[in-house]
Parts: C-alpha cells; structure tokens; sequence
C-alpha cells in the first residue's frame, strides 16, 4: 500500500487533503473521505460468509463432527482387546520388561501418584515400597485392589477408568517398586507378607 | 432578493467537568486494577503471593482485576470519551448537569463496591459478571441514567446528523443493557448470594453470550467510537472512508452477538450452536478490519505526525493492535485451532494483546489529548513522560505476551502428547504446569512496565491538573438551532436497487434520525441473540437428561457454594472435551446431561490447575482433600494453589441451607419441601460421615467437625460420579 511508502520524515510536508474526495459533511471539524471500499476487504468478506456453506456441509452433513473425529481417535489407539494376564506368573512376567514396567510408570504417575507419590513412598495412601501390606498377601491380589479400590479407605476403584491392560501394567509396576528407597517413606501399615512369587 | 432572517444563533457552553472527574477516574482506577493484575501474575510465578490471607489468594483477587481493568479503567474511559466527544459532534451541553454527576458518582459507587465484594469471596462466578445482586441491580440503575442522560442530548442537539462515532455509542448503550440484564437473572438466596436461572449448558450458553459480546460492545464499539473522534481530531486528517464506517458499523453489530458459542466449542453445548459460533467468529474478521483500515488509513499522508506526536504513536500501535486481535480472534473460533488453545494461556495472551494494546493505548492517547484541553493548560506538564510512557508499554505488552504465547503452545502440547506405545507423554499434570513458571516471571516483568507506564500517566495527570488556572474559562459556541429532518431520501426512478443501496445515500437519512438508528441497532441485537438463544432452551434434544444425574444433597450445595466464592473455577474446568488425550487424562467425557442441578456452571475457562470434573471418580479420598487444601504443597511438592486453612477454622453455618435450597427449588431443582425444611439437619449428618471418614485416618481430625471443609470435601467427593451409576448414557 502506498501510505506506506511515504517519507516519515517530520520534517518532510504532509500530503494536502483531497478536497474532490471530501463529503460535504463536518462534525465538530472532523471531515470524511468518499473513498470506496477496498477490493480486497470486499473479497475477504464475501469469502469468510461464503465458506459458512462448504463448511456446513462438512461437519454437519458429512458428518465430520467433533465426536465422530473422537471415536475415530479412540479406535485408532485401543489395542485389539485384553492381552495382559494379571496372574501372577503373568505380572511376574511382566516385571521382568523394563518396556513393559516404563509403560506401567506412566499409568502410576498419573493416576496413583496423587496419593502414593510418584516413587511409592505413600502419603495419604499406604507406602508401597515396604513388605508391610494391608489388602495384598500375594501378588494377584494387586489388580483386584486397583479394579474393585477401597471405597471405605478412599481408595479409587479404577475398573471402568484403567482398561485391563493397564490394570496388569500398573499392577505389575505397583509389585516391583517393593524393596525402592523412596525420599520420603510413610511409615509401615498392614502385616508383613511373603516375597512375591508366580506360585 | 430574499428577505428571510438568518436562523437565530444559539448560545451554549459544554460540560468539561465531567470530562475531567472521568479522567481522573479512568487514570486512577487504570492504576490499581495493573497493580492487583501483576499481582495475580506473581502468584502465579510463586504461590507466596497469595500472601497467605484468603482475601488475596488468585481465586478471588483474578477477578478484582478483570473487573477494575474492563469496568473501572475502560468503563470510565468509555464515558470520559462519550461526554468529551458527543457534546462537541451534537453542538450541545450534557442533556442534564445532574444526570452527569449521578452517573459519575454512581459508576464509582459501584466500583467500590466490587473492590470490597469480590475479596470477600461474594461472587455469581460468571466471568465479567461476578458481581451480586444488589450491585447488579446498581449498575442497572446508573446504565439507564446514563442513557437516558446521552438519548436526552441527541434529542436536544444542534447538528442534524449523528457522526459515526455515536452511533458506536448507542450501539454500547443498546447492546449492554440487553446483556447485562439476561444475564444477570437470579433466585435470591440471600442478602449477597444469588444462583443463576439458567444451570449447565444452557447457563454456559448464556454466560458465554454475554462474555463474548462484552468484549464487543464494551471493549471495542465504544472504542471504536472513541478512535473515531480522538484519532482524525489528533491527526488533523478526514476519515478514510465514510462507506465503510456504514457497512463495518452494521456489519459488526449484526454479526458480532453470534459468535459467544466459540467460547464453547468442545464442551456440552450443542454442536449447531458451536458452529454458528465458529462461522460468525470467522466472518468478523473484515467488520474488525474495517474499523483498523479507517484509522490506520486516516494517517495516510500524515505519517510524518506520527513519528513525531507520542498520541498519535499511542493511536497507531493500539489500532494495530486491534486489527491483530480481530485477527486471532477469528483464528481461534476455529474448532481445530481452539482444540489447542482453549484452556491455555494463548487465550490470556490474546486477550491482553486485545486490552493493553487496543484498549489501554487508544485510552493513553486519549487521555494524552484531553489533558492540556480539559485543564486548559496549553500542553501536559511533562511532555516527554508520554514518549517515554509509549516505549514502556510498548515493551511491556511484547514482553507480556510473547512468552505467555509460548506458555499457551506449550500447554496445549503437552496436554495433547502421546508417546510411541500410545501412553500420555506427561501423565502428571504439575510436569506443564513447573516448565511454565519461567514464562510467568517475563508476565511479570512485561506487566511492571506497562504500570510503571500508568504510573507516568497518573503523575503526569497530577502535574497538569496542578498548572491549571484558578478559574477555568467556559467558552461559549454559538449554532443554529436544529432544522427539521429532511424527507428520507428517495431512490432516483434511474438508479437501481442495488447501486442504490451501495451509494449508502439511504444511510444519510438514518442519521438525522437517532431514535430510529437506535431502533434498528436494537433489531439487530436482539434478533441475532434470539435465533440462538431461542432454540437453546426450547430444543429438548439438546440437554439430554441422564435419570442417575441427581440433585446436590444440601451439604454439597453449601460446599459448591465454598467452590463458587474462592473462585476455583479461574483455574479449574470441569469440563472433559471429547478428545482421546482428555479421556485418557481426566476420565469419560463430559455430557450436557450432567450439569442439569448446575446453577451457576462451573466449566471454568482455563487450567491452571487439573481439570476437576470427574474428580469424584478419580480421588475419592476425604484424606486426602482435607490435606491438600490445608497445603497443596504437602501433597504435590510444585503445585502452584494457594493454601486454604481457613476453611479448616471456619464452622458450617447449616442455618442459610434451607434458604438456600428454597431458592435452587424455585429454579426447579426437585428438593420437597420436607428436603427444604430439613436442609441443615441432612447436611450435618452427611458432614458427620465425612468426619468420620477422616478420622478413620487420623484421630485428630475430630477437631474438624462442623467446619467448612467437610461441605467442600463432600462436593468434590460427588463431582462427576453420577453418571457411573447410569444404565445408559446418550453419548452426546
């Protein structure tokens, strides 16, 4: 646009006021120009309403709508079904992944940490690094208190919100943090129990 | 020769007083509403700041300072601009000198008020519409005077036709009352506490209509208004062009009140409404720009001026900044952009980009301009304080919102990122919350500059005020009195419709008559509201119930009450989006069916904090809550919440629940009467069971019965968990 290319020299003239462009009108001594609209603004605006009618089309007609897209991303992620045991020769298995046990991390972190901590030192839940334990005796009983929780305790239960395979992960990752040093361990709750064993 | 007399001249003066006490309170108020706004950036930055008073923590200080930057430092810049400007374009004095002064001092009534309400925790928690009752119906009051104050000078005025500059003003006149009074509709539960008529999505719906069209019609017509009159008055320049002020202004009125729904996209709220939210949005982008090119077009042949009058400076960057907004604005309405950027901080940078840009500078340069003419003073007292205050601010908003853009882009991604086995790639919340905190520290230091700017203007003010003359010169005008209005014009048997229409000839006529612009502005907003608000409520398909979704019991209403007044949803959503990485992180996605008992809504419009809809489901731990409000620091080692022990020391007070409940059952909430009458007996049995739940954990917790954090806990506890008792679910 040319206004500007124009100097910006405060000492260089100002540009005389067209007075054949003028409306006849003047308020207060403001003046105003008869210049016609822009062609490009014009263009724009008719394209922003036209674009109303493909776009209509497209999410509500073809049905590319904001659920169909979530549904689709679902499916896309959701593994064929179950493919985890939560036996427990299957979490012992399991423990001995690493790929598998970082996987497990990461369903810990966000759903169990906010009360276990993130390393398993207990805060409002019990700790889960020591042998003392309060509704597990062997390592099996370690997915069935994440699926069923304990309700009377505060504890989540996480059947509906973790699929199963997550439920074996977390499990599998819960039994291995027994015997970590973590930085700040509650103290011990519960009776002490067996090692882990795939028996 | 004719012999006719000259039409008699008459005499007036015009008001400037007024003028005067509107900048003084523009300036002021400009001041501590930036003040308390680096505040709450500092809390931000560090928890600290919250001062460990539950006055100041960021729930109830970040609408003090929404409140004091949008109603007391552009409010009062508004009307500043609207008594300086509309009695020099009508050739007249102010319809009424007392109207003017119980306006004034009423605004600043109501502001003062604000300022000790929303610290005391008394809030409607609907965004820019916080304020009670009472003070609702105040503003009501001084809106209509004001009104009827600038409607009685368009009728005594001298100049036949309105200047584009007031029809911006009535369109702001016509548009707020309209807003503010649906959506300030109420069941009064007490002296300071109301619950919303509308609940859920449809309340969001209505809140969102209002949020949205506040920033239309009180942060851009009216300064759009004042552009109008202060820039070409600065310049010494005509205006670009008088077309397209005609069709930007009816364009933007028209289009404008549609697109609130964009507030809402993702959410509970019907797909159709978010869409016409979206297409609307995007269709305002020329309106907006309509309103850039004729300031920035205006200068033309006059930059010259601009590199050396810091008003015009002022002028250029805030128009510029306008057009940028309205730029973005349109850009996030757009579903596939907003599933990144909404609940981010890209929505605070925008928004400040909008405010301290648009707003802030083109009040500045106003104010710049009317200094030396209101207290006759030849020129302000410390000229190069503006130069400078400009260069401050400039920096400012750039080191503002550069970094909060990126906070906001970094949110969003990380909230959305999966690693290669398909697992959240940062499963804890608090990771993108900790790698923000360098950001908000540049916030800070951004937003000091802009005050230390504001501070310049204020001292700036004082030292002119204080060289004013001991008596201030009233000047006399001298114009005709007003002419009978001309017959419309006629269309030409020779010119067709259309080049007709595109003449705007038809226009000129609707000026000289003010009552039936206003009449039309009036159409123009009320019927685009209508065509979505009408089938929003009477469409059943659209808020599909769910038989599991129960009402609150009454000790869950007193605790949402407690939600509602520390003001928790300005950084909690409760409000799951159907996206595979929200599902994954927070739970089932919400549905519209599940907010029904929800007077007010509490969808919130940011994160800072995790989303709390489904954290019934996800923490059902009395323990926990008790200790994490007590010190969110003791249980999440970075949060950035403030902490809450008050709520461990204040009693329950169950004698307002049966008042309460009564007014929730008026808005249609199913309690019986029995349930009324027997509100606090059932809330102190269900804070008993709370009680004993934490003391299952802790014996010393018994110390905690009957004390205000029972109510919360027993809120958050239920939050989301109706719909896992439901056999079926409509999926949207």
């Amino acid at each position: 646009m040319t206004e500007t290319q124009e100097p910006r020299d405060p000492n260089a003239p100002e540009a005389p006021v067209d007075q054949e462009l003028l409306r006849a009108h003047e308020y207060d001594g403001i003046r105003e120009y008869d210049n016609p609209l822009p062609g490009w603004w014009k263009m724009l605006f008719w394209a922003t309403i036209l674009f109303s009618i493909p776009y209509t089309i497209w999410y509500h007609v073809l049905g590319n709508d904001i659920y169909a897209a979530y549904e689709d991303e679902v499916a896309q992620a959701a593994p064929a079904g179950p493919t985890l045991e939560t036996t427990a020769a299957g979490l012992m298995a399991l423990m001995e992944d690493p790929l598998q046990l970082e996987k497990g991390r990461k369903i810990f972190e966000r759903n169990c940490a906010a009360c276990h901590t993130a390393d398993g030192g207990g805060l409002v839940g019990p700790n889960l690094t020591d042998d003392h334990w309060i509704d597990v005796r062997r390592i099996e009983d370690i997915p069935e208190v994440v699926r069923k929780g304990v309700p009377a305790k505060g504890m989540t239960p996480w059947q509906g919100i973790l699929s199963d395979d997550e439920i074996a992960l977390v499990s599998a990752y819960v039994a291995s943090l027994r015997g970590t040093t973590p930085a700040n361990p509650k103290e011990p709750q519960g009776e002490v129990i067996p090692p882990w064993s795939a028996e | 020769m004719s012999t006719e007399s000259q039409p008699r001249l008459e005499r007036f003066s015009y008001d400037d007083d007024i003028v005067r006490k509107f900048v003084f309170a523009t300036v002021l108020w400009g001041a501590v509403g930036m003040l308390v706004g680096v505040l709450v950036a500092l809390q931000l930055a560090d928890p600290a700041f919250n001062l460990g008073l539950k006055w100041t923590s960021f729930g109830r200080l970040r609408p003090l300072h929404t409140n004091a930057v949008i109603f007391a430092f552009a409010g009062n810049a508004i009307f500043a601009a609207v008594y300086y400007s509309s009695q020099r374009l009508l050739k007249t004095r102010m319809f009424s000198d007392l109207l003017s002064r119980i306006h004034f001092w009423g605004w600043q009534a109501i502001i003062l008020s604000a300022a000790l309400t929303l610290p005391l925790g008394i809030t409607q928690s609907r965004e820019y519409a916080e304020l009670e009752w009472p003070i609702d119906i105040a503003i009501t009051l001084v809106w209509v005077v004001f009104a009827i104050n600038f409607f009685g000078t368009l009728k005594i005025r001298r100049e036949r036709h309105l200047y584009v500059a007031l029809w911006f003003y009535i369109a702001t006149i016509v548009a707020i009352a309209v807003l503010h009074i649906f959506n300030n509709l109420w069941a009064i539960a007490g002296p300071f506490k109301s619950y919303s008529i509308y609940a859920g999505a449809q309340d969001a719906f209505m809140q969102w209509w209002y949020g949205h069209n506040a920033v239309a019609f009180f942060l851009t017509t009216p300064f759009l208004g004042l552009m109008y009159y202060f820039l070409p008055k600065a310049a010494d320049r005509p205006v670009f062009s008088y077309k397209l002020s005609i069709l930007h202004f009816w364009s933007l009125v028209f289009i404008y009140i549609w697109a609130g729904p964009h507030h809402l996209h993702y959410t509970a709220i019907p797909e159709w409404a978010s869409t016409l939210g979206m297409l609307f949005s995007v269709m305002l982008w020329m309106p907006s720009w309509g309103g850039m090119l004729n300031g920035l077009l205006t200068l033309r042949g006059a930059w010259n001026k601009v590199a050396a009058d810091p008003i015009l400076k002022f002028f250029v960057v805030g128009v510029t900044f306008y057009g940028m907004s309205t730029f973005e604005g349109p850009l996030l309405s757009v579903r596939a952009v907003n599933s990144l950027s909404h609940y981010t901080d890209w929505t605070i940078a925008h928004v400040h980009a909008g405010a301290l840009g648009w707003v802030g500078f083109m009040t500045f340069g106003m104010v710049y301009w009317l200094l030396p003419r209101l207290f006759q003073t030849g020129t302000v007292a410390k000229p190069k304080w503006m130069e400078l205050h400009f260069w401050l601010g400039t920096i400012g908003i750039l080191l503002y919102i550069v970094p909060i853009y990126a906070a906001g882009l970094t949110q969003g991604l990380m909230w959305r990122a999966f690693d290669a086995d398909g697992y959240l790639k940062y499963p804890d919340f608090m990771e993108t919350v900790t790698v923000l905190i360098p950001m908000y520290w540049f916030r800070v230091a951004g937003g000091l500059l802009y005050l230390i700017g504001a501070v310049l203007c204020t001292s700036n003010l004082f030292l002119t005020w204080k060289k004013r003359p001991a008596k201030y010169e009233e000047q006399v005008f001298e114009a005709p009195a007003l002419t009978p209005a001309k017959p419309a014009a006629e269309r030409p048997a020779n010119v067709g419709l259309l080049s007709w229409f595109t003449s705007m000839d038809w226009h000129r006529a609707w000026e000289g008559r003010p009552l039936k612009f206003s009449l039309w502005v009036g159409v123009a907003v009320v019927s685009a509201s209508l065509f979505e608000i009408v089938p929003t409520f009477v469409v059943e398909s659209n808020v599909a119930t769910i038989a599991a979704v129960k009402p609150y019991t009454p000790l869950e209403v007193y605790g949402r009450d407690i939600y509602i007044a520390e003001g928790c949803y300005n950084c909690h959503s409760q409000m799951v989006r159907p996206m595979h990485h929200e599902t994954e992180r927070w739970g089932d996605y919400s549905k519209a069916g599940e907010f029904v008992y929800d007077h007010p809504f509490q969808w919130g419009s940011r994160r800072l904090g995790p989303d709390l809809h489904r954290v019934g489901q996800r923490l059902p731990s009395a323990t926990w809550h008790l200790r994490h409000m007590r010190n969110p620091q003791d249980i999440s080692e970075n949060s950035i919440m403030p902490p809450y022990p008050h709520l461990l020391e204040q009693d329950l007070d169950y004698g307002v629940i049966p008042r309460r409940l009564r007014a929730l059952a008026s808005l249609g909430v199913p309690y019986t009467d029995a349930e009324v009458a027997g509100g606090a007996e059932a809330a102190k049995a269900q804070a008993a069971e709370i009680l004993d739940e934490l003391v299952q954990d802790d014996p010393g917790a018994s110390r905690y019965a009957d004390k205000d954090i029972l109510a919360l806990i027993a809120y958050l506890k239920r939050l989301g968990t109706d719909i896992t008792k439901a056999a079926e679910v409509p999926q949207r």
